[in-house]
């Protein structure tokens, strides 16, 4: 059975509401009108529990004793009907916000992104589509590597604002580490050259607080691209509403919170040995012997960033870039011409040796 | 008869302390006070200082640059070089305005030579070519054979001289093997070793700049550092730094008193002017 899914409407005249990121607004595309997000999350309060509280009803009946996120329901599909035009939507089951293929309506899952769902803090877009266009565009420049036809032929197959969701981990890694280090003097003795090298081993113990490290909570977006757009600015946190999704993707975590802090402690544990080994000072080699760190929970919180991903064609391989929504920063590894590389390389390579060799010939050097 | 003379002469001449004779070199001009070959030990016989002194008169006027030789008991206590500088200026040897020459000078005391060049001197003879001409006289001297020695150095000495003035002197030029036959300037060749050399010199920049571009098309990388989210400065609860050994290693340092100075070109000449090769023989 297709179950509804909500949308924002205007309060002027019904039509759809979309987020737009350069007023940090939602904006009526219809009758032009604006609201700020609060306006719109006021009157919609009660209409959004209702519909969480019928999709949670919904879910009991057809899986009774499981947990809300059992594994068959996170592999299966979800069938939606659009407010708008009826139509019925498929989504994945990870997705919480989507737009309608036929009438291009943003709609938003009810319950997916509410109860122990819902995230703590939200990012807003602060990058509209045609920014996020026009940083890959300047990606391509001053890339010599670049297959000529790869940007000229390939067009943008998909173009995607979404919400990704993050696990921001408040942690503590102490413990110690034990660094080798040396000292190194040189002196003349008659004919000989003497080095003498003194060793120390040098102990560290201590403990380094981190605050949100954040880790990517879909298998959907690959951990590459989200670690590479990093870092966020968290002085423009906001506390999640429904609100500012009309417009854009959201998915909601496949990645539970053990597996992603994981991640969070090795790169916590990493940084707390790096700046440890800071502190060895006065040696001229200092190399890691031994780490013993704890990595403590000070804090979780659930978190949906902005990321526009791109993903364009390019002799029968998909190339996808990642943009982060708020810092305009992109990543997203490009296709290497090897006529090109091979030409810089012999290129250079020739012009280098002949003039090496026409400088040795006349005795220059 | 006519040797004996000059060698008293220049006995006498050289048992002056030579640093306080600058009147006197101020006062000869042109005239040379000593022959070019200055046998002051009796070294040689008569006909033998004849014979090397024609011959380096013959040289010296063709190529413009005084060929010398001076044998002397010692060096009355100052270095070999400093004393064959100085021998050089106070007997106002040297051809022309630019006192050109090369000068052979033998401590019999001490056994130390020194070969040194002046003005255009130094030009025919480089550090290459002196330690060149010097492996090729020492065995005479060592065997005592000295005219059969300061023979062979005039005649080489006029060779360097011949090739010098042609434009090509006898120098290193970058042959692998620093003790092999010494290179002739040829003007423009090109040798394998050459040719090998340019390729590793130009792979190079071009593979470190190939290798920048293919780092720059990719951007996607996992952090693995946490850097950017430090909640609080390192708490330290323990600091130490604590000795545990020494290790000491000595390496012999590479022998630069050899008596050849393969490897660069070129003359080093001293802020006197002179250039110098000097041992034992």
């Amino acid at each position: 059975m297709a179950d509804r899914i909500t949308n924002y409407q205007c309060p002027a005249c019904t039509g759809p509401l979309h987020f737009d990121p350069t007023s940090g607004k939602l904006v009526c595309e219809y009758c032009g009108s604006s609201y700020e997000v609060s306006e719109i999350e006021a009157l919609y309060a009660e209409k959004d529990e209702a519909a969480a509280a019928a999709q949670a009803a919904r879910a009991e009946e057809s899986a009774p004793e499981g947990s809300p996120w059992s594994e068959a329901e996170a592999a299966g599909l979800k069938v939606y009907n659009c407010p708008s035009c009826g139509a019925e939507l498929i989504c994945d089951s990870t997705t919480a916000a989507s737009s309608c293929p036929y009438c291009g309506n943003p709609a938003i899952v009810p319950g997916e992104l509410s109860g122990a769902l819902r995230p703590d803090w939200v990012i807003p877009f602060k990058l509209t589509k045609e920014q996020a266009i026009q940083a890959l565009k300047n990606h391509y420049r001053k890339k010599p590597l670049l297959p000529r036809l790869f940007s000229s032929q390939n067009h943008l197959e998909e173009i995607k604002g979404v919400y990704a969701p993050f696990w921001l981990c408040d942690g503590e890694a102490a413990g110690t580490a034990v660094f080798s280090a040396e000292k190194v003097r040189r002196w003349t003795e008659g004919k000989y050259d003497v080095t003498e090298t003194s060793h120390y081993e040098c102990v560290r113990s201590g403990s380094l607080r981190f605050s949100r490290i954040p880790v990517d909570s879909s298998t959907k977006m690959p951990d590459e691209h989200m670690d590479a757009i990093e870092p966020f600015d968290y002085s423009e946190l906001k506390p999640f509403s429904t609100a500012y999704l009309p417009g854009y993707m959201a998915d909601k975590y496949d990645v539970d919170a053990q597996t992603a802090e994981e991640r969070a402690r090795k790169r916590a544990e990493q940084s707390t040995v790096s700046a440890m080994e800071a502190t060895v000072t006065g040696f001229s080699g200092v190399r890691t012997k031994s780490t013993d760190l704890e990595y403590r929970r000070t804090g979780l919180h659930y978190a949906l960033l902005p990321v526009w991903l791109l993903s364009t064609r390019w002799n029968d391989r998909v190339y996808l870039f990642s943009v982060n929504g708020q810092t305009g920063r992109l990543v997203g590894d490009l296709p290497i011409s090897k006529g090109r590389l091979c030409a810089w390389l012999f290129g250079i390579w020739g012009v280098v040796a002949v003039a090496a060799l026409l400088l040795q010939a006349a005795h220059i050097f | 008869m006519k040797k004996r003379i000059f060698s008293l002469l220049a006995a006498l001449l050289l048992s002056v302390s030579l640093f306080a004779a600058l009147a006197l070199n101020a006062a000869a001009d042109s005239e040379r006070q000593l022959p070019l070959v200055c046998d002051a030990y009796g070294l040689l016989t008569e006909e033998e200082d004849e014979a090397l002194n024609q011959s380096a008169e013959t040289y010296s006027a063709m190529y413009e640059c005084d060929i010398i030789v001076v044998v002397v008991s010692d060096t009355e206590g100052y270095n070999v070089e400093d004393y064959t500088e100085a021998v050089y200026q106070q007997f106002d040897y040297g051809w022309g305005e630019e006192k050109s020459g090369v000068i052979l000078l033998l401590s019999m005391e001490e056994r130390d030579y020194d070969l040194a060049a002046y003005g255009y001197g130094n030009v025919a003879f480089t550090d290459y070519g002196k330690a060149w001409l010097m492996d090729d006289v020492l065995p005479f001297l060592g065997d005592d054979d000295w005219y059969g020695g300061f023979n062979k150095y005039i005649d080489l000495c006029a060779d360097y001289l011949r090739q010098a003035r042609e434009g090509n002197p006898v120098d290193y030029y970058g042959k692998d093997d620093p003790w092999d036959e010494p290179v002739r300037r040829q003007g423009f060749y090109v040798t394998a070793p050459m040719v090998l050399m340019s390729l590793i010199i130009g792979l190079i920049p071009a593979g470190i700049t190939v290798l920048v571009m293919r780092g720059k098309m990719k951007s996607a990388r996992l952090q693995t550092r946490a850097d950017s989210y430090l909640d609080s400065e390192l708490q330290l609860t323990e600091r130490s730094d604590r000795f545990l050994n020494k290790t000491t290693t000595r390496v012999r340092r590479s022998d630069d008193s050899g008596s050849r100075s393969g490897g660069g070109h070129g003359t080093s000449v001293r802020s006197s002017g002179f250039s110098h090769h000097s041992g034992k023989f």
